[in-house]
């Protein structure tokens, strides 16, 4: 069901064959989601299928996207009492970049109106600073280990180079809100190894299991490649 | 060719010139479309290991080499401007969260330093030593221009940000070459994490303590391809930074989102050619 209905999809969409195989013809198999599924719902739901290869990979990571800038969006429609200048900037311009990958991960994946997945953020007050920076930096921490688990599954030298540009942005935004919610926690030993000065690491489903209160849907991670 | 021409000719950042020097720079290409070479020039490893003669044989040794040089210059930078700092009456780096920030910048190096060499003896590679540096600028002579670079903190953190920021650059570079090896990958990208954390705090230390050197709005990350220094000389890391097409799509205004230019330019990162980054530091080493 899905391989054959996400191409039909693309192909709907007016990308072309060739700039659709420009993308290192890795972007096989399920790309979008969401709006893929229309109509396979199933009694035990095995949850949205991210799908497999590099495609899965980016779908992944469309899913961190999403869910930053949903995150932020929401931040700075709600801002927190007492937001200064400077966090005021730098939440809006770290919406922007978000946005920006979203977008970005939305058309290489076949582009197209699927809809985005629904984030459920009602656990969190955004008028307190702390909720509001905790999460911030719990989400931009999890990006970061995340990018760096995900590029051992990628296959592609092209799509790991793309992946690596989004990466150490989303380092920047971890660092930015640490030093915004204290100063000189920008790599402390919660997240870079203070002996090898490695940094986080995760694989995709212990990322899941992370993100996972905040979506509304299930997903479904089994396809993602493992190595 | 004597070695003094061949390092002016890669001091000059050309990579016609680079062409000539190296035959065997098609080895190092990797498959990434416009991506140059991904370890420093041939000429520049074999400087400082006779012993690694063979350079061009190996291209994540090689790889791996051109990163570790980074993390040598960052090392010895920060040690060196701790020890203008710590215990001093007039520190150059101001005690508190200042020094305690560049302290545990210059352990990480020291960390990146014992892992990369780890990683080119797992590969059968010999490291490079590391060089003698001199961060005026002046390979040595009195006539370096960062002359003031340990008494001046408005140019000891202009530097960090050029090296922070064009370190990022060169682990981009590491990344195609070493995919084979998923630990060696995974190592690689956990580095370059880090070293963006870095950039970003540098950048917030040089907004807490405004010099003559910066300039315009600085932010964690880069905007277009703005150093933020008044001095045209350390523009070289953020050249090709102004970048807002990714894999052929248009990251300003995509899909009708109220994402600037200078957001699409912020929210990518680029790696940068590898004889552009040898260029940048090879002012700063001592050529034996």
């Amino acid at each position: 069901m899905t391989d054959t209905s996400n191409l039909e999809q693309v192909a709907r969409t007016g990308i072309s064959r060739r700039r659709f195989f420009g993308y290192a013809g890795a972007l096989a198999g399920a790309g979008l989601l969401a709006g893929s599924l229309i109509g396979c719902q199933k009694e035990e739901d095995p949850g949205i299928d991210i799908g497999s290869g590099d495609s899965g990979v980016f779908n992944y990571l469309y899913v961190l996207a999403q869910l930053q800038a949903a995150f932020y969006i929401k931040a700075l429609t709600v801002p927190f009492v007492g937001m200064n200048k400077r966090e005021e900037d730098y939440l809006t311009a770290i919406r922007k970049h978000e946005i920006g990958h979203r977008e970005f991960y939305r058309n290489i994946l076949g582009g197209g109106t699927s809809s985005d997945l629904e984030f459920d953020f009602t656990m969190l007050d955004f008028k307190k600073r702390t909720d509001v920076l905790d999460t911030a930096i719990k989400f931009e921490d999890l990006s970061v280990s995340a990018y760096n688990g995900a590029a051992q599954l990628i296959s592609n030298a092209a799509n790991l180079l793309t992946i690596s540009k989004v990466a150490s942005v989303e380092a920047r935004h971890a660092a930015a809100l640490r030093d915004v919610k204290l100063t000189g926690t920008f790599a402390d030993p919660t997240v870079v190894n203070d002996v090898n000065g490695l940094d986080l690491v995760r694989v995709p489903d212990e990322v899941l299991a992370i993100i996972q209160p905040y979506l509304k849907k299930t997903l479904n991670f089994s396809n993602l490649p493992t190595s | 060719m004597n070695i003094s021409t061949i390092l002016s000719k890669i001091a000059q950042a050309d990579s016609e010139d680079f062409e000539q020097l190296s035959p065997r720079r098609d080895m190092l290409r990797t498959a990434v479309k416009g991506a140059a070479l991904t370890a420093l020039p041939l000429a520049l490893s074999a400087l400082f290991n006779k012993a690694n003669a063979q350079t061009g044989s190996n291209p994540i040794v090689d790889a791996l080499n051109g990163v570790l040089l980074l993390e040598y210059l960052q090392e010895e930078f920060y040690t060196l401007g701790l020890d203008a700092s710590i215990k001093s009456s007039s520190p150059l780096i101001p005690s508190g969260l200042e020094q305690s920030a560049i302290i545990d910048i210059r352990n990480h190096a020291t960390g990146h330093v014992n892992t990369v060499k780890g990683f080119i003896g797992k590969k059968g590679g010999t490291a490079i030593d590391k060089p003698k540096f001199d961060f005026t600028g002046g390979k040595g002579t009195p006539a370096g221009k960062y002359s003031d670079v340990f008494s001046n903190y408005d140019v000891f953190l202009a530097l960090a940000q050029c090296f922070e920021d064009i370190t990022v650059r060169a682990y981009k570079n590491v990344l195609g070459v070493v995919m084979a090896d998923n630990d060696l990958l995974t190592a690689s990208m956990r580095l370059h994490s880090v070293e963006a954390r870095h950039a970003a705090h540098i950048r917030q230390l040089r907004v807490a303590a405004p010099g003559p050197l910066l300039t315009g709005t600085l932010m964690p990350w880069i905007t277009r391809d703005e150093s933020n220094i008044a001095d045209s000389d350390l523009n070289v890391p953020y050249v090709g930074e102004d970048n807002t097409m990714q894999s052929n799509i248009q990251i300003k205004d995509i899909n009708g989102q109220a994402v600037d230019e200078d957001a699409a330019s912020e929210a990518f990162d680029e790696p940068q050619d590898s004889s552009v980054i040898a260029g940048f530091v090879m002012a700063f080493i001592i050529i034996p």
